[in-house]
């Protein structure tokens, strides 16, 4: 199932494991993120400076920086999530580190950022980044994981600027924002 | 749909701690010895002799249901490599499965049981496993006929060999997931055969093998017993966790999904022989 516009989403309940494929082939040092906040309202950020772990919360764990050097062709970041019962939410992110540095605007809009969602049954949702927002952080999509009838996947498509990786708050705040 | 022939390299697929084992037995002991081809071919046809005259073959006309998820298992694994062998069944009540292989001829023994409680996708794991070891070439390395002969060699190698013969398991259980598709076949297939029970919760029985898995793990690293780990099976719950850290990516190989890449399936493959060589050695 596609999701290519903002708001669409996807019940995909019933599943316990997620493989998220982050793809681009734009020159552009993008990095794949994911916040969470889990059931019992802790939050925390898995990225390529805090990669995670499968066996122990938040039993997730990123690939590793795969797309370095802002260069164009086949660039893929993996995120697997080993078990999703302790979240409530996980924000798939994707953003550039360097311009948030500097705090300067990523190349979202040119660029082809798609997200490859497989579930542990193997059934596959591509979600397209569908933004003309400036920013240097986008939020991609959302994985709630409130409702007892199971998580549901949503193309959330909204970018925000950071200046600097200061603190969890500064991203919450464009997540929420 | 099945897919014919999707591992062309079986070495990469094949459990990285497997293959160091064997590197390090064969480096501090010398070449572990081989079945040859004639002892092989031997035991594979006195096997056969004893299948055909005590079990019953199951045939598309027999059983077409289990016939064509074993062949689609055979297609999926061996498509490339032109994978036969027959497949029996036995009455038993126990939840048993085996094989015997020679070169590219096999035959796969599963009990009724098997027959009677398990659905497809759980059989699919189960029929995935036994066609494991016979891709990864198990049955030539006489294991048991070693360890038989148990006090005739070293403490440390026999101990060496059992982790060996332990990690073999994970191997072919990465071929039964390939086989089942998903998570839950697999765990369910484990759990029913651990436990005897049936018609449980996919969800109940994954909650139970991760507490499980951690209660074991605790227990390996904390507290001592008398009781070295002297088993040619790895622990079900360790078998459950080394599926749950590769199925995604097993899964995405099956469907040559966006994610999978062998150098993706190798880290994570190293995370797995991480976790076991640590429960080894305080095991």
């Amino acid at each position: 199932m596609e999701l290519k516009q903002k708001g669409e989403e996807a019940n995909v309940g019933g599943f316990n494991q997620l493989m998220v494929a982050m793809k681009w082939t734009t020159a552009a040092d993008f990095d794949l993120a994911a916040a969470y906040e889990t059931k019992d309202g802790q939050q925390g950020l898995i990225y390529f400076g805090e990669l995670g772990d499968l066996n122990a919360l938040p039993f997730m764990q990123l690939s590793g920086d795969e797309g370095q050097g802002d260069k164009g062709g086949d660039n893929e970041e993996i995120l697997r999530i080993t078990k999703l019962d302790d979240m409530n939410y996980v924000w798939l992110l994707c953003w550039d580190y360097g311009k948030i540095k500097d705090g300067s605007g990523a190349r979202f809009k040119d660029s082809d950022v798609s997200l490859s969602v497989m579930d542990d049954k193997g059934t596959t949702h591509d979600v397209t980044l569908d933004t003309g927002d400036m920013g240097n952080v986008a939020l991609i999509a959302t994985i709630d994981n409130t409702s007892p009838i199971g998580a549901k996947l949503v193309n959330d498509s909204k970018a925000g600027t950071l200046k600097g990786l200061n603190s969890l708050q500064d991203l919450m705040d464009i997540i929420s924002g | 749909m099945a897919q014919e022939g999707i591992l062309t390299d079986f070495d990469s697929f094949r459990f990285s701690y497997e293959s160091n084992l064997l590197k390090r037995i064969e480096s501090k002991y010398g070449p572990v010895p081989l079945r040859d081809y004639a002892e092989a071919q031997n035991l594979l046809e006195s096997r056969r002799r004893n299948l055909l005259g005590d079990a019953v073959e199951i045939t598309q006309d027999l059983l077409p249901e289990v016939h064509g998820a074993y062949g689609q298992c055979l297609d999926l694994i061996g498509g490339g490599i032109g994978l036969k062998g027959r497949l029996f069944v036995q009455q038993s009540s126990e939840y048993n499965a085996s094989v015997f292989a020679s070169s590219d001829r096999f035959d796969v023994l599963i009990h009724s049981s098997l027959l009677n409680d398990f659905d497809i996708g759980r059989l699919k794991f189960v029929f995935g496993h036994e066609l494991g070891h016979v891709v990864f070439g198990h049955s030539r390395f006489p294991v048991n006929d070693i360890l038989a002969n148990i006090n005739g060699i070293p403490q440390d190698a026999a101990e060496m060999l059992l982790r060996w013969s332990r990690a073999t398991e994970i191997s072919a259980d990465r071929i039964g997931m390939l086989c089942c598709g998903n998570l839950g076949n697999a765990a369910c297939a484990l759990f029913q055969t651990s436990s005897g029970l049936k018609e449980i919760d996919e969800n109940r029985i994954l909650r139970s093998f991760r507490k499980q898995y951690s209660d074991l793990e605790y227990h390996i690293k904390n507290v001592g017993t008398d009781n070295r780990y002297f088993r040619t099976h790895p622990m079900i719950p360790i078998r459950f966790k080394a599926l749950e850290l590769g199925s995604l990516d097993i899964i995405a190989l099956r469907r040559q999904a966006a994610g999978f890449s062998w150098k993706g399936f190798q880290h994570i493959d190293r995370q797995i022989a991480f976790l076991l060589e640590s429960l080894d050695i305080r095991g």
